[in-house]
């Protein structure tokens, strides 16, 4: 049904060449928010459980360090998830190249330059930097495309900068290799539950806020207090994306021209015809995937891992950089139970780095994280 | 906490029905999902119902128009009624304070409004019960229907809009039993219904009266409306909504767990992984539809609604305006289905005030009437 026939769903030399020949293009990332408002920003909390009222309280917002309303970092995913619908917005990296591959988001790293407040208009742009074979998570042929996003501001400074790896896979290949086909799925008692609910009623009082957490009191060898992610249901994920927004998701007369367009931002597997996005939410096309069922965005694991830092780090201090590599997938019923710890402190700076790892119900290790942290001085440098 | 409510056997009982009528006309604010009109804000709800008036998406074109500026499709304000209940001050919504646990579905609306929504407004919610009846459902055995009105009120004090919102209750216990859609076919599609549909879809937006004004002199009792297409239902589509809709029940995690904690009516517990979902989780997770007596997935009626107020804004042009829209939800719209809206104009209401009549129909694959509306439009006038 695709552009390329044959070539649908295949990683072949003619295509990977396709690829190649794209490394140093440039182009537009259309935003699903534009403009920073009260309500994205909401949107964004709410869909990773973060209730700072640093971003939901005007009066709380204005006497913190930052004095106003600013986003959580991550938000800015939410300006990067347009849907391309004019034909200057182009096209996906996923529906350009290597139509039909699966793709799975593999890791990103953020650099934060300052935080984003309400009323600003963010512009973003992306370049695929690097194209490159690896031995993926499936264990078989993966093609890694990465891809450098960089958002400015309408003052024309660059407030972040993302480097954003997604991994492709062949389908035929992921359903044949069963690598997480078979993987159990959750299933929780009451006692899990109540586990769970101990763990949820005391996280926010661990939140550190408008306390600051000056470099001086920080030590190598530090713990993060957990944060607890999960189960991930269909539920939590429609949450997630109500926050940061679909490229994915048009409807009707809007999503026919979209992929009359672009009919490669279509999946055609087993007889159904979605978005290249559904696997995530369609237990069948999952399945198709090699997925047992569907499972979470590396953007969201991403941004609980950007969750775990604000909250340990207080409204004075600044995430400046994370850098995440998902391992393995989060499928729905999973939970994630992140930690951190603190691996390097620079006193001149301000800098602390933190070692951060999400592990799921089984042990595994799901995803692992580096961040840096600017902190706020005794001595007087405070502020982000 | 939410094992309490017996959401799978929940009985409509006396002693709440008795509560809800205490409840009658007690007005209280509601939370909205947005409160500013922005760009963003009517794009994402354009998007989820597949609008693409440039009315709605475009600057100058909207200067350009009679409104002279941005302005929000009708149902857009459904995304200003819409959103979690987090703090003990917004109360509950209707389907959780009243008969906790007995199924409740979205039976009719009546919207009434005295103009669009613009950008730059800021529009607030208050809500109160103004209805409750008891009678006998099409699931058979007692049902209540109970009607709740929400006024849209911008921060200046204009009612902007009014809707009537009608739920109707069934015990599940009951719909389960009697099977009416546990058996019914689910839709599968060839290549030819979607090159049928990819057809439709091509040639509604060329059918959309757009800046020509439909003058009220020419328009002629019996003239026809549509079709226009509505489907395949897919939880992409449904996704895709709620983005434009937002949604008062997809707090995720911690916030999650809070919102659970404040409403444990508004939580339903997965018979199989123990997983504890919103009442909003039937509408994507097959095995709680099933309890709830439907095979699998459906829409949410405001959905339909939606749908709609797109026919009639299409067929009206821009000079329109929409000043009613009465709709009663009559058969579920399961995953799969397809819904094709059609109408007919049944009267010239009042010619002074330039008012026309027009009937709705949605109807699905299998013949069957879904949903069925009545509209009152406010047409331009040749001489005026």
């Amino acid at each position: 049904m695709g552009q390329s026939g044959a070539e649908y769903g295949r990683i072949t030399d003619a295509a990977l060449e396709r690829v190649r020949r794209a490394v140093g293009v440039r182009t537009p990332v259309a935003g699903w928010n534009r403009t920073v408002s009260r309500e994205g920003i909401e949107h964004f909390a709410l869909g990773i459980g973060d209730d700072n009222p640093l971003w939901w309280d005007d009066d709380y917002a204005a006497a913190s360090p930052l004095a106003g309303r600013t986003a959580p970092p991550c938000y800015l995913h939410s300006h990067l998830r347009g849907p391309k619908l004019q034909p200057e917005h182009g096209r996906s990296n996923v529906s350009a190249h290597l139509p039909g591959v699966f793709a799975l988001v593999g890791a990103e790293t953020w650099r934060w330059r300052r935080p984003v407040r309400v009323g600003e208009t963010l512009r973003a742009e992306s370049t695929l930097a690097e194209v490159s074979e690896h031995q993926g998570r499936f264990g078989g042929r993966t093609i890694r495309q990465l891809e450098r996003i960089s958002v400015t501001s309408d003052a024309g400074d660059e407030v972040a900068e993302l480097d954003h790896v997604i991994d492709r896979f062949e389908r035929d290949e992921t359903r044949a290799r069963r690598t997480y086909l078979d993987r159990p799925l959750a299933v929780w008692s009451a006692a899990d539950w109540a586990r769970f609910e101990g763990q949820y009623a005391q996280e926010a009082a661990a939140r550190r806020g408008a306390e600051p957490r000056f470099i001086e009191e920080v030590q190598s060898g530090d713990g993060l207090a957990p944060m607890l992610k999960g189960p991930l249901t269909l539920t939590n994920i429609i949450g997630f994306l109500l926050g940061i927004g679909s490229p994915n998701t048009p409807a009707n007369r809007t999503a026919a021209q979209f992929y009359a367009r672009d009919p490669d931002a279509r999946l055609v597997e087993a007889g159904l015809v979605d978005t290249i996005e559904a696997p995530h939410w369609d237990a069948a096309l999952a399945r198709a995937s090699g997925l047992p069922s569907g499972y979470d965005f590396a953007r969201q694991r991403a941004s609980w891992f950007s969750h775990l830092v604000t909250d340990w780090m207080g409204d004075a201090g600044f995430l400046t950089e994370l850098e995440s590599k998902i391992t393995r997938p989060n499928l729905i019923g999973d939970v994630t139970w992140l930690a951190g710890r603190v691996v390097a402190v620079e006193p001149a700076t301000r800098c602390v780095t933190l070692a951060l790892s999400a592990t799921n119900q089984l042990e595994e290790i799901t995803a692992k994280a580096m961040a840096r942290v600017r902190l706020p001085s005794r001595g007087g440098d405070a502020g982000p | 906490m939410a094992d309490d409510v017996d959401w799978r056997d929940g009985k409509i009982t006396d002693a709440g029905i008795d509560f809800m009528r205490s409840r009658l006309g007690k007005k209280h604010p509601i939370p909205t999902w947005n409160r500013a009109v922005t760009k963003d804000g009517i794009e994402h709800f354009a998007l989820g119902i597949g609008d693409n008036n440039p009315l709605w998406w475009e600057d100058a074109y909207a200067q350009a128009s009679p409104h002279g500026k941005r302005v929000a499709p009708p149902c857009y304000l459904y995304s200003h009624t819409r959103a979690p209940r987090i703090k003990p001050e917004h109360g509950g919504q209707s389907v959780e304070v009243y008969l906790p646990g007995v199924l409740g579905i979205w039976a009719g609306e009546h919207w009434r409004w005295n103009r669009l929504p613009a950008e730059g407004d800021v529009i607030t919610g208050q809500a109160e019960l103004v209805d409750v009846s008891v009678g006998e459902g099409r699931f058979g055995g007692r049902t209540v229907a109970h009607v709740e009105r929400i006024s849209l009120v911008t921060v200046e004090g204009e009612v902007v809009a009014e809707v009537d919102h009608t739920i109707k209750r069934f015990e599940r216990s009951e719909t389960r039993e009697r099977r009416t859609y546990l058996d019914r076919p689910l839709a599968r599609y060839s290549a030819a219904d979607r090159k049928r549909f990819a057809d439709q879809y091509e040639a509604e937006a060329a059918a959309r009266r757009g800046g020509r004004e439909r003058y009220v002199e020419e328009v002629r009792v019996g003239e026809t409306l549509g079709p226009m297409l509505k489907g395949p239902l897919t939880i992409t589509n449904m996704v895709g909504w709620l983005l434009g809709g937002g949604s008062n029940l997809n707090p995720t995690n911690r916030m999650l767990h809070e919102f659970g904690k404040l409403h444990p009516g508004a939580m339903m517990l997965h018979p199989e992984t123990g997983i504890l979902d919103t009442i909003e989780a039937p509408h994507w997770e097959p095995v709680f539809a099933q309890a709830s007596g439907l095979p699998t997935g459906y829409d949410i009626g405001c959905m339909r609604i939606s749908w709609f107020s797109h026919l009639v804004t299409d067929w009206m042009g821009d000079h329109g305006l929409l000043t009613d829209l009465q709709t009663k939800i009559v058969k579920p719209n399961l995953m799969g289905d397809v819904t094709w809206l059609t109408g007919e104009v049944t009267g010239i209401e009042d010619a002074a005030e330039r008012l026309v009549s027009v009937q709705l129909t949605a109807t699905n694959q299998l013949d069957e009437v879904t949903a069925i509306g009545s509209a009152k439009v406010k047409l331009p006038q040749r001489i005026s």
